[in-house]
């Protein structure tokens, strides 16, 4: 992570070097070892912890919060537009748009925070966790590979790349969440798990694809107009 | 206005779901699953009423199904067979009870978190975790007030653009799309404009200076001290008297049956898991009762 101080650095350390093993070994020691359901939710809350812990700590002008603020609301409104079609969400896809003007570590918490204030309206449920941590690593995993970087201005191979990230990252860790809650780990449980998971997650990767092809370069030109008019977000021009 | 459990101080009643949420996930032994799952219906049955019943049977009710199948159909182990394919899969009674402990288990915390969604409202949220994490509330607090806002101001963007004729319900097609796309955009741009001068007016208030305080509306009474203290207490008691609630399902059922003391130390968990129910009907009649004298 980029810009960060020496405080939440050892946070992140001691997060994953010693809390979350100290967790698991509890959780093994101290319960009958099935517990899994609720050592990977501590572990998922857990690893949310830097993240958020970098943004409390980090110099940040007031207008760049407001502009996250009001792109969470955008994406949320999204997702309240489509909710009869619920694999049809272009939440993700505005998502990765703000992860690659805000860059990685703002690109995760817009992501968690979409999937957890839009929770308030449609429920909050034991996947909320994991979605957090989906949504804001696909924000974070985007904005790595295109931040300040010339080719995201390439509408068609930042389409391809955010659908790949929306179909590997975000489904893989939310079907994951869902082979715990069955609670049956034999391979040929867990694959009929993720199997049936398949076509949600092909549905949501492939209209996330095709929102971000027309969203890039329309959200792209306004931030761009953001930047240079007001300076926020970045020191660099894109082009 | 706010009675009874609602009424309570956010840290009691996010220390009382915390530890309701941990002791189902962690403990397997049926007498705590099931006490837990019924007094999380009973509870959602009060606050949600019908609403409730039916998204038992349409939901809960076929989640238990489905895990037990899953669990029964999918998994071979254990020791007592109860029928042999030719394959040689067979269906044990551990995978049965196991999927069936394991479902009540799950659905017992969708129970809690519906009603945990009904208590723990998005402002009590804030108010818990802004002494961490002032930015984060900061940033949700303002999401929560820009969706209205995003909603009125399309609104008037969609009227004015009925004014010169190109909105989103005139023309073919063709036409609306484009025309409801170009009032999204206008939108976007109004609102990353607007968030520009909403940040500009809260620094003039000064925003982020040093000694500035917030102010809630919330006070710690003596029953939310008495609450959450013992919201702590019973699950400790619990976790510190595992042995009494043993379970194993795999590869033989292995339920311990609590000693006396266990049954001591379950009656006050089932006291703790019945209390925000008992609670709001304390205080509802207490309420007509003191109207009743007026």
């Amino acid at each position: 992570m980029q810009g960060q101080s020496a405080k939440t650095k050892a946070l992140t350390f001691l997060t994953f070097l010693v809390i979350v093993p100290l967790s698991v070994f509890v959780f093994i020691k101290f319960f009958s070892s099935k517990n899994y359901l609720a050592c990977a939710m501590l572990i998922i809350i857990l690893s949310l912890v830097p993240f958020f812990a970098w943004f409390e700590k980090r110099k940040i002008k007031t207008s760049e919060i407001v502009t996250v603020a009001m792109m969470i609301a955008v994406s949320i409104a999204g997702r309240a537009a489509f909710v009869f079609i619920p694999q049809v969400k272009p939440m993700c896809a505005l998502v990765i748009v703000s992860a690659i003007a805000f860059g990685p570590n703002v690109g995760f918490i817009t992501g968690a925070i979409s999937i957890f204030v839009s929770n308030f309206i449609f429920g909050q449920g034991i996947f909320t966790p994991p979605q957090m941590l989906g949504m804001g690593l696909v924000g974070f995993l985007s904005a790595i590979v295109f931040y300040e970087k010339k080719y995201a201005a390439n509408r068609i191979l930042v389409s391809i790349v955010g659908g790949l990230l929306c179909f590997l990252v975000y489904g893989l860790i939310v079907d994951s969440c869902n082979v715990i809650l069955l609670g049956n780990y034999s391979p040929k449980a867990v694959l009929a798990v993720y199997g049936s998971g398949l076509s949600f997650n092909l549905i949501h990767a492939g209209t996330t694809a095709l929102v971000l092809f027309f969203i890039n370069k329309p959200m792209n030109d306004k931030f761009s107009r953001l930047r240079i008019k007001y300076g926020i977000f970045s020191s660099k021009k894109l082009r | 206005m706010e009675i009874g459990f609602k009424a309570l101080h956010p840290v009691s009643a996010f220390l009382f779901f915390v530890f309701s949420f941990l002791v189902t996930l962690c403990f397997s032994h049926p007498l705590i699953i099931v006490t837990s799952l019924l007094c999380a219906l009973i509870y959602d049955i009060k606050l949600h009423g019908k609403k409730s019943a039916k998204s038992f049977f349409l939901f809960i009710l076929p989640l238990i199904i489905l895990i037990t199948a899953f669990n029964f159909f999918i998994s071979h182990y254990g020791v007592t067979t109860l029928y042999e394919f030719q394959s040689g899969n067979r269906l044990t009674l551990e995978s049965l009870v196991y999927g069936l402990v394991f479902g009540l288990k799950a659905s017992a915390v969708f129970l809690w978190l519906n009603c945990f969604n009904e208590i723990i409202t998005a402002d009590k949220f804030i108010f818990l975790f802004g002494r961490f994490s002032p930015r984060t509330a900061l940033v949700i607090s303002m999401i929560l007030r820009f969706i209205p806002l995003l909603r009125s101001q399309s609104k008037e963007i969609e009227t004015s653009r009925k004014g010169l004729g190109i909105d989103s319900k005139t023309g073919k097609l063709f036409e609306r799309l484009s025309n409801s796309i170009h009032s999204i955009s206008i939108l976007i741009t109004w609102i990353l404009e607007s968030a520009i001068d909403t940040s500009d007016s809260m620094s003039a208030r000064g925003y982020g200076l040093k000694g500035r305080t917030s102010y809630n509306k919330y006070i710690f009474t003596f029953s939310d001290g008495l609450f959450s203290a013992s919201a702590i207490l019973i699950p400790a008691c619990l976790f510190l008297f595992r042995h009494n609630f043993y379970a194993v399902y795999n590869p033989v059922i292995e339920i311990t049956p609590p000693s006396v003391f266990g049954f001591i130390v379950f009656a006050v968990f089932l006291i703790y898991s019945i209390l925000p129910f008992v609670y709001d009907l304390w205080e509802e009649r207490l309420w007509s009762t003191s109207r009743l004298k007026i």
